[in-house]
């Protein structure tokens, strides 16, 4: 097993970590050939060692050790506490912050993630960048006074559209005027679904979908006129990459390394504002795809090769049933749908895709033995990379 | 405490018998609750509320009056935004120093409606008085109480009452120096299903400030109310028909799906009638009761501890209309509350056209939404889509109100009986209207004397308590048990409302106060012998004692002054005081006068020693000389000397200079005359 990576999950919260060392079965009459110090573990193969060298500033108490186990396929499991240095962990607060579009006012482009198209005018220019607020809202604004008035009851009954030069945030989307939008690059179109009832807003260069547009309600139409036109477009931050300023944009894939960053803040921020942490995932048309489960989001995964090549990111550990369509899974689907205490995430098709494909190759990425757990799939999505750096 | 205290009042405010209650809201008007107290030098601010129907700083109370930074205390009674949206402006836009509190509940629920209703309102409007930095930051200043906890700012002692109301609504009732007053908040005295009555606080305040949102009029009684509601929503399921009912307040929902789910289980013929509640609202809801269970009534207390309350066994959460099948009778709760727009809409308008169908309407309405228009029982209803449909359904106005009525009210009073009622949060009709209610009430009986008040807003009630000022006696002058009629004489020391006697040793122990002495020196020219100063000195005191300061001849006199010889001028050394600043004067008078008048320099008198042994010399002497050195028996014991002359003895008692002699009158009264002579011509004029 020489040359074969080991593999840390660390908990941040309690300071401890799952070691699976690449180890071969040892016969009984022998000794195990690991040597575990603060700051390495050697592993002896045959003739030769491998020594994995931890990264600075994380170190190991081996009197520690517990949970010893070793799994065909695997290799070693163990448990040990772990120290990391005060220092790392600001620089992780610090470095959470700034994860997500930043999007403040003044020049703004927003391009397709597939192809790069711009989205906006060029000429556009946001003027306000605002948060919406949580589902719901209109209901806590109607009941936020002792004695309802017209006032708080029209206030609750708008519609928050925003103007030309707005910028309206949310947790996975932006709200933008429709005038704002590039009618050359982009277009608005009725859904041939009958299901999905907004009008799909897609890139005219590469046709996937990057919003859908949202009628601000202020005007009545009858069924028999032409559906009012969208006062507001809804873009996905997932399907979109955003610049501060005018500039040319390289095509960013949604599936690609790297894009599961946004999904995982997003997923975050729902699981905040809708008090939840199981999640039923569906599209436009309420196909389920995925029952989701957040289960840690302290989690560090680091993979340390013989070679001195570690890699660290911190990660939202999930549990997941994907395509919960026959079986056991459609009966939990079932209790899950009626069961308060689980939200609910509408995402274009696409985005759906975008999420199992990603758990489902994280998942890949995983020891054999910490794959599943209850039934369920063990997935991850990357919140960040943690720079690390090993002195020899 | 608040650094800045305006200096204009001819009384200190501490010292005036002046209470002041001054909306800044509220006053003759429902929203934008805030009012100033004012007593004994303390300020404090009841509630900081904002007027739904008003923007930017319009929408605020008129705190222009006022001076933020002389405020002392800030309590916030519940989570409306008529009684704690201005909060974030007064907290952070403000020169406010003081402390703010409110209850646990309050302060959870202050930011949620707070954090969205800042995002809706700058989206919507460019005129809002504060972001969502101030509302973080308003956070860190509030500090949150127990109900029942008694907390003392600044001398300012209060505790609050559960209010029902809302769930963490707060009475609080504020006590200075002896004075209470009892601030309801917005209050309701009828226990429901999850919240509790208010509560009747056992200590009568000397005043009342009291919603009066509801005037005179009187509520349906609570069980009539619940039997109404329910046998409507059997009605219209019965008849094969959907209940609409919308959700029209944070926490009534929660009632009435606790009275839905207790009269579906004592209904097993209903099981198969399903219940649904849709609110985006619910699970923020739900999360905030079960964490704040303890603020509300003991039956809910009571059943946690079984099972949680509000997991419904009947009642199923519908997360949209794509999820619900609309296949025969069910009952719905739903939002919007009016109608406006949204599920609560959309359901009715495909249901009123049924004659089966009925729709509650749980709670007041305005003007201009579809539940206002409904209740008016028109033909027809325009849809959203601006079609013109009939209204067959049934359609009922059962209200949940969580305010005080006025049979509430009234019992309220009588059992609190403050002298004084000051109305507020109510429109001015309805004021007036219980105003003379309350009155008539209690015109007949002469053993309650209530007044009552209704100020409009920035018009102050002035009230005047003089209470009576006790004093604890401390430290030393406490050691010992005064007797009647003793007099007890100290310093008397003001803490906050308190007041302490002690002794002026006792100052620094007892008190923060620092003591301190002034010793004061005065040098004069005196050129003339010092033994004839202290000649005349004598005369002045007959307590004058030589002494010596750093090596120079110095005298004593009344113990108090020390008067030091220096070439060419003496010193004087006293500790300040009224009496020895007396003493002082009289010295310095003698040494000028001394120092200048010729005539008294001539007379130098030898100077005399008072002293008892000096006295007994001279007096055996005398004897001795008159009456013979045998005559003289003089005995230690007792201090008597005895002459005898011809058998006869005359007995001197040195200490009191009286003489005894039982056989000759005469005798004893030579004898006592030669004392007398002698000691007169020895002792100082001046004694």
């Amino acid at each position: 097993m020489e040359g074969k990576t080991l593999f840390v999950e660390i908990q941040k919260q309690v300071g401890a970590a799952h070691f699976v060392l690449p180890v071969e079965a040892v016969k009984e009459d022998k000794s195990l050939p690991v040597l575990v110090h603060p700051d390495k573990i050697t592993v002896k193969s045959g003739d030769g060692e491998s020594i994995y060298r931890f990264p600075d500033g994380f170190r190991v108490r081996p009197k520690s050790c517990s949970g010893l186990k070793w799994l065909d396929g695997d290799g070693l499991h163990l448990r040990l506490s772990v120290e990391e240095e005060e220092e790392q962990k600001e620089e992780e607060d610090d470095g959470r912050e700034e994860d997500g579009p930043d999007i403040k006012p003044g020049q703004t482009t927003m391009c397709c993630a597939m192809c790069g198209q711009q989205l906006l005018k060029p000429s556009f220019c946001a003027k306000r960048v605002l948060p919406l607020p949580s589902d719901g809202w209109q209901e806590a604004v109607a009941h936020s006074f002792c004695h309802k008035s017209p006032d708080t009851q029209n206030m609750a009954a708008q519609t928050l559209a925003p103007r030309q030069a707005d910028i309206l945030t949310g947790t996975g989307h932006v709200l933008v005027h429709s005038k704002a939008i590039h009618s050359d690059n982009v277009d608005i179109v009725v859904s041939e679904d009958k299901m999905v009832v907004a009008p799909l807003v897609r890139c005219k260069r590469c046709r996937s979908q990057v919003g859908v547009g949202v009628t601000t309600g202020k005007k009545t139409t009858s069924a028999q006129e032409t559906p009012e036109p969208p006062g507001a477009i809804k873009l996905y931050l997932s399907d979109i990459t955003v610049h501060a300023q005018v500039s040319t944009c390289s095509p960013v894939t949604p599936v690609s390394p790297g894009q599961d960053g946004i999904l995982a803040q997003q997923l975050l921020k729902e699981s905040e504002s809708q008090y939840c942490l199981r999640f039923v995932v569906q599209d436009l048309r309420a196909d389920v795809y995925l029952l989701m489960w957040l289960l840690k989001s302290e989690t560090r995964l680091m993979t340390i090769s013989p070679h001195g090549t570690v890699s660290c990111q911190d990660v939202l550990k999930i549990l997941y049933l994907p395509f919960p369509r026959n079986g056991v899974s459609k009966l939990l689907l079932e209790s899950w749908k009626k069961d308060e205490n689980v939200g609910l995430l509408s995402y274009p098709r696409h985005t759906c895709l975008h999420l199992v494909s990603h758990l489902a190759s994280h998942t890949h990425s995983l020891p054999v033995s910490l794959r599943s757990m209850n039934n369920f799939m063990v997935g991850f999505l990357k919140l960040r990379n943690v720079p690390v750096s090993i002195t020899t | 405490m608040a650094a800045k205290r305006r200096m204009d009042a001819q009384v200190p405010a501490e010292e005036s018998d002046l209470l002041s209650i001054r909306p800044l809201g509220a006053g003759q008007e429902v929203g934008r609750s805030c009012h100033m107290l004012e007593f004994k030098g303390k300020k404090i601010m009841l509630d900081t509320g904002i007027h739904p129907g008003l923007n930017g700083l319009n929408a605020l109370p008129f705190l222009d009056l006022i001076d933020p930074e002389e405020i002392d205390l800030l309590l916030i009674s519940h989570f409306h935004l008529d009684h704690c949206g201005g909060l974030p402006y007064f907290l952070t836009k403000t020169s406010f120093r003081g402390r703010v509190f409110m209850t646990h509940a309050t302060k959870a629920i202050y930011k949620w409606l707070l954090s969205d209703y800042i995002k809706v309102s700058n989206i919507s409007s460019e005129d809002m008085l504060y972001t969502e930095n101030d509302l973080s930051a308003s956070m860190d200043k509030i500090e949150t109480v127990n109900f029942h906890q008694e907390t003392d700012v600044n001398g300012i002692k209060f505790w609050c009452y559960n209010a029902g109301h809302v769930l963490g609504a707060a009475m609080f009732m504020i006590e200075i120096a002896g004075v209470k007053i009892l601030y309801t908040g917005d209050f309701s005295r009828q226990e429901d299903r999850h919240l509790m009555a208010a509560e009747v606080p056992a200590i009568h305040p000397d005043v009342l400030i009291i919603e009066a949102t509801y005037g005179t009029h009187i509520h349906e009684k609570r069980e009539e109310r619940e039997a109404r509601f329910t046998s409507t929503v059997h009605d219209i399921v019965n008849r094969g028909g959907r209940c609409l009912i919308p959700v029209f307040a944070l926490g009534r929902a929660q009632e009435l799906l606790l009275i839905l789910d207790e009269y579906w289980s004592n209904h097993p013929e209903l099981h198969d009638i399903p219940i649904y509640y849709a609110s985006s609202l619910a699970k923020k809801c739900m999360a905030v009761y079960q964490t704040y269970i303890n603020a509300m009534n003991e039956k809910i207390r009571k059943q946690i501890s079984v099972s949680n309350p509000f997991v419904f066994k009947h009642i199923s959460n519908l997360k949209g209309m794509d999820h619900f099948d609309d296949i025969g009778p069910s009952v719905v709760m739903a939002s919007p509350g009016m109608m406006q727009s949204g599920l609560s809409r959309e359901l009715f308008e495909s249901w009123c056209t049924d004659r089966r169908n009925g729709c509650i309407i749980a709670g007041y309405c305005v003007e201009g939404t579809l539940a206002k228009h409904i209740m008016s029982e028109p033909e027809e209803i325009t849809t959203m889509s601006g079609q013109k449909i009939p209204l067959k359904c049934s359609v009922d106005y059962i209200s949940f109100s969580a305010h005080t009525d006025y049979q509430q009210t009234s019992d309220f009073i009588r059992q609190l009986k403050p002298p004084h009622v000051v109305l507020v949060h109510g429109e001015a009709n309805e004021m007036s209207r219980l105003k003379a209610a309350v009155i008539r009430e209690y015109e007949d009986d002469p053993d309650v004397n209530i007044e009552v008040h209704n100020p409009k807003n920035t018009q102050a009630v002035e009230l005047y308590f003089r209470g009576e000022k006790m004093a604890k006696v401390m430290g030393s002058l406490a050691s010992k048990k005064p007797e009647q009629s003793d007099r007890l004489s100290g310093i008397l020391v003001k803490r906050n409302f308190n007041y302490h006697l002690v002794a002026p040793s006792d100052i620094s122990n007892y008190t923060d106060l620092a003591t301190s002495t002034v010793t004061q020196r005065q040098s004069i020219q005196y050129v003339g012998p010092f033994s004839l100063l202290q000649q005349h000195l004598m005369l002045l005191s007959g307590d004058v004692e030589q002494i010596e300061v750093q090596e120079k001849p110095a005298l004593r006199v009344f113990k108090a002054v020390t008067i030091i010889q220096e070439p060419g001028m003496v010193v004087l050394e006293w500790t300040a005081n009224p009496v020895n600043d007396m003493f002082a004067d009289a010295v310095v008078t003698v040494i000028l006068k001394v120092g200048t008048d010729p005539k008294m320099q001539k007379l130098v008198p030898a100077p005399t020693k008072t002293n008892k042994q000096h006295f007994t010399d001279k007096l055996t002497e005398l004897m001795t000389d008159l009456y013979g050195e045998k005559a003289i028996t003089h005995m230690t014991k007792g201090d008597i000397m005895a002459v005898t002359v011809d058998g006869k003895t005359a007995n001197i008692c040195l200490d009191t200079l009286e003489v005894d002699c039982e056989a000759d009158e005469d005798f004893q009264q030579t004898v006592s005359q030669s004392v007398s002579r002698l000691y007169h011509s020895l002792t100082p004029v001046y004694r």
